[in-house]
């Protein structure tokens, strides 16, 4: 496939202007799910701070304070890495999507800023921050699914494309809801993890809808995509990924009745879930535009850089990968499972 | 588009921007001077108390400028589409550049400067404050070339309507870039060193002072009029550079309306055509020398840049107040330094009058701030990239009433944020700071 894609760009697949652009947009492809996977129950419990009663708001809001750090950044270093490998692609992305980028931007800054200003503020302050960030995490979750719809219906305008962004925007507000539910469940036992039970199976249905949404109206919208999932060749690996979607949704949902009625047993197992989906859905996305950035006009050899910045570009990601890899599972280690208390300083007289 | 989308579009980006700049020459400056207090605070000391107390304001204007990058560089995506796509090839690596860079430093240094203090020596921590400093530098070294870029685009050939990077070194020191950094960091340690001076003055008035409010006290007082006056070198150097090149900020700058033999410069006059009112007497002659212009005989005039020169009221008294300013602040600085010094440095002894005055300095720092790189931006309208590619011809298509939607969700957030800043800030100076610990992997 290599080999007959480099073929039809006339470039041989050794070519470092066919291989670059290939393995750059490998890394912002992890950015991205990495981005939506690790700073995503961030944004979800952001959101649930809305329905959350006062008392639980704190402790959830402590939950998230380890992994700030790096969660922060992945939406900037994506961007980054975007603006230097893909500059020809920005005005026909980022330039057709004014409003949710503009929201995705508002967002960021209050969450990233209210949550670590609400960790310094006196206590009669810290109610302000809390808007903040829960207002910030409401405004990212929205423009996510705003865009990616704006996106799969190829920035059409009018009422139907709007009104579908708008309902893919409340959609993935459950999904995120719905993630960060399933990682509080699995981080805390008490009244927290049965509120996170009933969040979670209220928002589950609602997920289901939005993945439904966007991958119909992308099949339908486009021959192009239509052809590559129907056109039968690879009925095999289309029917495992509908089905593990599947499967997937039923099993969340016979495992939060379960959590309601009788245990708490295997209570990592619904994040588990929320994330294969999460994942199922962003592959089959990629698997869809692939080679395009913006479909069926712009590839991402048109969009790429120079050679010569191409060549920086990877240079400083080989440089910059170890470091990620390192402070990520530094940062990342204990992310999974039961949230454990923080140990005692050491107070052996240092300043 | 209409007018009002155009200066929408521009109000929203230099909000942002403005926003960024500032709490990113906050950290900068900051992080400089938390090194020196560091290095001072090797042994203990006076400095430890001064380290604590403003190494938490130091962590708070970093989350601040840090979360402030994503929305200008969103914006550069969502206002200016066509940027990106004649300039991408020098924007994009800049912006790329900046923002590993910062993560890089980040990553590696900034949590263990912040919370792993007890974990090392105090030898390494002194040098993971410095590396904390260098990186802020270096981060903001790259906007600052990418700034000085889109005022005097060297270092990149343009081919057919795009621009391709002919060199990092000559993108990085031919230009402007070298002379507009040492001006940011001036500015950056004006920024710091008011702000610290202007809260020490308030803390003191609530309880005694200790050895950290004396130490900074004196350490602002000195580094004040060093950091005015390097920066209004660089400012001087930074306009010889600059108005060579950009001969519709020289004609507005200097009010020449015709062509021909440069005019004396009016230091003070109305938006009138021609120079029959003026409203000062002081007339600078014989300025050509100083840019170089003697030599090559002639300037441009305002006639002949119509719909290509800056806002003529904007940028004309932008560039005088940035000079009033300057002169107030050293005049205030000096003031201030000499009663401080008569007090033997001992910030309790302070009057209410001199307290206002250590208040005023900071103000003024802030407006002379805001008009200096008000000038240069504004002055380099209605051009993106000097003399090559308008702003206009950049923009993005977007209805008004969306831009109106976004400036005034953007100014609500933006207020409320500065607001609370500001609201800490005191709180802090009041009460002192709230300790934060974060463990690993612990909650």
């Amino acid at each position: 496939m290599i080999d007959s894609l480099a073929g039809l760009l006339g470039l041989g697949a050794a070519d470092s202007a066919f291989w670059m652009p290939l393995a750059l947009m490998g890394v912002l492809m992890v950015t991205v799910v990495a981005g939506v996977l690790l700073d995503g129950f961030d944004v979800g419990v952001g959101c649930l701070l809305w329905v959350a009663p006062t008392s639980l708001r704190g402790r959830m809001m402590s939950l998230l304070s380890p992994w700030r750090d790096a969660n922060e950044y992945w939406l900037l270093l994506g961007l980054g890495l975007f603006a230097a490998a893909f500059p020809g692609a920005w005005s026909r992305t980022l330039g057709q999507l004014y409003l949710p980028l503009s929201l995705l931007a508002i967002g960021t800054l209050l969450r990233s800023v209210c949550f670590e200003c609400r960790l310094r503020a006196p206590a009669e302050q810290q109610g302000a921050w809390l808007f903040g960030f829960a207002l910030g995490a409401v405004l990212v979750a929205f423009s996510h699914g705003y865009m990616l719809a704006r996106v799969v219906s190829a920035y059409q305008d009018g009422v139907g494309p709007i009104g579908f962004a708008t309902l893919m925007g409340a959609c993935s507000l459950a999904t995120y809801a719905l993630l960060g539910a399933a990682w509080l469940i699995m981080r805390e036992a008490g009244e927290l993890r049965i509120r996170a039970v009933g969040w979670a199976r209220r928002t589950l249905r609602w997920g289901a809808v939005g993945v439904m949404g966007i991958s119909v109206v992308l099949d339908f919208s486009n021959a192009g995509v239509f052809l590559k999932w129907g056109d039968g060749q690879h009925w095999g690996a289309v029917a495992l990924v509908w089905g593990l979607l599947l499967a997937c949704f039923i099993l969340a949902e016979m495992l939060l009745q379960r959590m309601i009625n009788h245990s708490y047993r295997a209570t990592a197992v619904p994040y588990g879930l929320v994330l294969i989906i999460l994942i199922l859905m962003l592959g089959g996305l990629a698997y869809s535009f692939f080679p395009y950035l913006v479909l069926d006009e712009v590839t991402l050899w048109d969009a790429a850089a120079s050679v010569a910045t191409l060549q920086l570009a990877l240079s400083a990601t080989v440089v910059a990968l170890p470091v990620a890899i390192i402070f990520n599972l530094r940062v990342y280690w204990r992310v999974l499972g039961r949230s454990r208390p923080p140990d005692l300083p050491d107070f052996s007289g240092k300043w | 588009m209409t007018q009002t989308a155009w200066v929408l579009s521009l109000s929203q980006f230099f909000l942002s921007l403005g926003f960024m700049l500032f709490f990113l020459a906050l950290e900068l400056g900051l992080a400089w001077i938390l090194f020196a207090l560091r290095l001072r605070a090797r042994r203990g000391g006076p400095a430890v108390l001064a380290y604590r107390f403003w190494v938490r304001v130091f962590a708070l204007s970093l989350v601040m400028g840090f979360a402030a990058a994503l929305p200008v560089l969103l914006q550069v995506g969502t206002l200016w589409p066509g940027l990106m796509d004649r300039a991408g090839a020098v924007i994009g690596p800049l912006a790329g550049m900046t923002v590993l860079t910062a993560f890089f430093f980040k990553s590696c240094f900034l949590g263990a400067m912040l919370y792993g203090q007890r974990r090392m020596s105090h030898t390494a921590h002194v040098l993971v404050v410095g590396m904390v400093a260098l990186g802020s530098s270096l981060t903001a070294w790259w906007v600052m070339v990418l700034l000085a870029w889109l005022q005097w685009p060297v270092g990149a050939s343009l081919d057919d309507g795009v621009w391709q990077l002919s060199g990092w070194w000559s993108l990085s020191t031919e230009g402007a870039a070298p002379v507009l950094f040492m001006l940011f960091l001036a500015g950056s340690l004006l920024l710091a060193l008011t702000l610290m001076l202007s809260l020490t003055a308030r803390r003191t008035r609530m309880r005694p002072s200790d050895e950290g409010d004396r130490s900074v006290f004196m350490l602002g007082l000195w580094g004040l009029p060093l950091m005015i006056m390097l920066q209004v070198v660089s400012a001087a150097q930074l306009g010889r550079l600059l108005l060579v090149v950009q001969p519709a900020r020289l004609a507005t700058v200097v009010s020449q309306w015709s062509g021909g033999l440069p005019d004396p410069v009016l230091w003070w006059s109305w938006p009138a055509r021609g120079a029959s009112e003026v409203y000062s007497a002081v007339i600078l002659h014989d300025w050509g020398p100083w840019l170089g212009i003697a030599r090559q005989g002639t300037i441009q005039g305002l006639e002949e840049l119509v719909g290509l020169a800056p806002p003529w009221g904007l940028t004309f008294f932008s560039a005088r107040l940035a000079v009033v300013l300057s002169g107030l602040l050293m005049v205030f600085a000096l003031v201030a330094l000499w009663r401080g010094h008569r007090l033997g440095y001992e910030p309790d002894g302070l009057s209410r009058g001199q307290r206002s005055i250590l208040r005023v300095l900071l103000w003024l720092t802030l407006g002379l701030q805001l008009v200096g790189w008000g000038h240069l931006l504004v002055g380099n309208l209605p051009y993106a990239v000097q003399g090559a590619l308008t702003l206009r011809d950049a923009l993005a298509p977007v209805g008004e009433p969306l831009l109106w939607l976004v400036f005034v969700l953007q100014v609500l957030v933006y207020g409320a944020l500065g607001f609370g800043f500001r609201q800490l800030l005191r709180h802090a100076s009041r009460y002192g700071v709230v300790p934060v610990a974060r463990h690993r992997g612990h909650a």
